[in-house]
């Protein structure tokens, strides 16, 4: 077997992201790691965040000491590796594929949150940390923006008999819907689930959303639903509520921060009709949804009171153009037709 | 039962927002304005409650539970 030595550098835990320190090390050294466990925990603007391993090894040496803060990129530690066992370790962003199981979660009673909300100067340090991606965002991508109203009458119905006969838990929100429907909609107009990377665009083959969460007392994260358009929709509304959850209460994992491929935001429980979402960088669209509201809709000549959801698009013209864009929310509005097929 | 309902979605309610000071949440207030829970914030409260009761809230009766006397009266009646 061949071992190779490999260097753990500080992750990049979202686009505005610039150092992180350590406040714990999970593994010490000669610890036997599996891909995708929690190795340490790095302290950031948006709290306390669990980072995993990228592959199967052995936890060397410990460079960087707990209380230590350093840049993203730094050598925290090194590795070794079974060669063999995988193909490039090289990206630090890189996910681990094997996940543990989904479990659906809501925060125990009694146990203590990490990062509830945040205090007051981490709260600063955080929106200090949005502008700078966002204005980034706003120089660097020129945005292009588009809209449109959709019937949810079918996904609607769809969903109140599917969920009446279903416990609480396991019960399906519309929002699951919606991401699912934006994660399918990406085959058709693949080029907008992409990343934007030294003057140009690569594609992504598998589509993680990135779901835009407001964390409680202030600020927002935007965490990946790992492999949105092929899990299930139980699956997904686990790993929504799990995400929830999770960010409420500051325990957050480096994957979900590093990977969303696109990101939706939702500010429909807020009552907004619509949100135009400004692009996180590095990726190339952002998918907005609005409140799903009753309105007089037209069918068949006639006005009819329909529950209808207002879904925005803010894109890259240096990836997509106006065109593309458009195919892709009639494809978002084609999907969420025929909700049976979303399941 | 083995709880007082109240005791068990104060408890609940704590773990989704951990920073709010329960105890000066008005009965009659509705819950999910006054603590900004989301729809899934939301759920998850009420799956909680639904798990230390030891019952099942059915869709139909979910979205009246908005109070902290709505949600008490329901889990004391069913529990």
């Amino acid at each position: 077997m061949t071992i190779s030595a490999t260097d753990f550098r500080m992750p990049v835990l979202g686009a505005d992201m610039q150092a992180g320190t350590l406040v714990a090390w999970r593994k010490g050294a000669g610890d036997a790691v599996r891909r995708g466990e929690i190795i340490a925990e790095v302290d950031t603007e948006k709290g306390v965040i669990d980072v995993e391993a990228f592959h199967d090894g052995v936890l060397d040496e410990i460079v960087v000491p707990v209380g230590q803060k350093v840049p993203v990129g730094t050598v925290i530690a090194r590795f070794r590796r079974d060669a063999g066992a995988e193909a490039a370790a090289e990206g630090v962003a890189a996910r681990p594929a094997a996940r543990p199981a989904q479990e659906p979660r809501t925060p125990v009673a009694g146990e203590r949150p990490r990062a509830a909300a945040p205090a007051p100067d981490r709260l600063q340090r955080m929106r200090q940390t949005i502008a700078a991606a966002m204005a980034r965002s706003k120089r660097e991508i020129p945005h292009y923006y588009l809209a449109t109203t959709i019937d949810l009458h079918r996904a609607t119905a769809w969903l109140a008999d599917v969920n009446a006969a279903r416990p609480i838990e396991t019960r399906l929100l519309p929002g699951v819907l919606l991401l699912k429907a934006t994660a399918l909609a990406l085959r058709a107009v693949p080029e907008l689930n992409a990343v934007w990377d030294q003057e140009r665009v690569v594609l992504r083959d598998t589509v993680h959303v990135g779901v835009a969460i407001s964390l409680r007392g202030g600020g927002l994260v935007i965490l990946a639903l790992h492999d949105t358009a092929t899990r299930s929709l139980d699956d997904l509304m686990d790993g929504v509520r799990d995400l929830t959850a999770r960010a409420r209460a500051g325990r957050m994992k480096s994957s979900e921060l590093a990977d969303s491929t696109i990101t939706v935001t939702s500010l429909g429980d807020r009552g907004v009709e619509s949100v135009y979402g400004v692009i996180y960088p590095p990726q190339v669209a952002i998918v907005g949804f609005g409140t799903v509201l009753q309105r007089p809709w037209v069918v068949d000549g006639d006005v009819r009171p329909r529950p209808v959801v207002t879904v925005t698009l803010a894109a890259d013209h240096r990836v997509s153009d106006g065109h593309r864009g458009g195919l892709f929310l009639e494809e978002v509005g084609r999907l969420l037709q025929e909700p049976e097929k979303l399941r | 039962m083995t709880d007082d309902p109240r005791a068990i979605i104060l408890e609940v309610l704590g773990g989704i927002a951990p920073e709010a000071d329960l105890a000066a949440v008005s009965p009659q207030t509705n819950l999910r304005r006054e603590l900004d829970l989301d729809s899934v914030d939301f759920q998850n409260f009420l799956i909680g409650v639904a798990k230390r009761a030891g019952i099942d809230i059915p869709e139909r009766d979910a979205a009246g539970l908005v109070t902290l006397a709505a949600c008490e009266a329901y889990v004391r009646e069913r529990g």
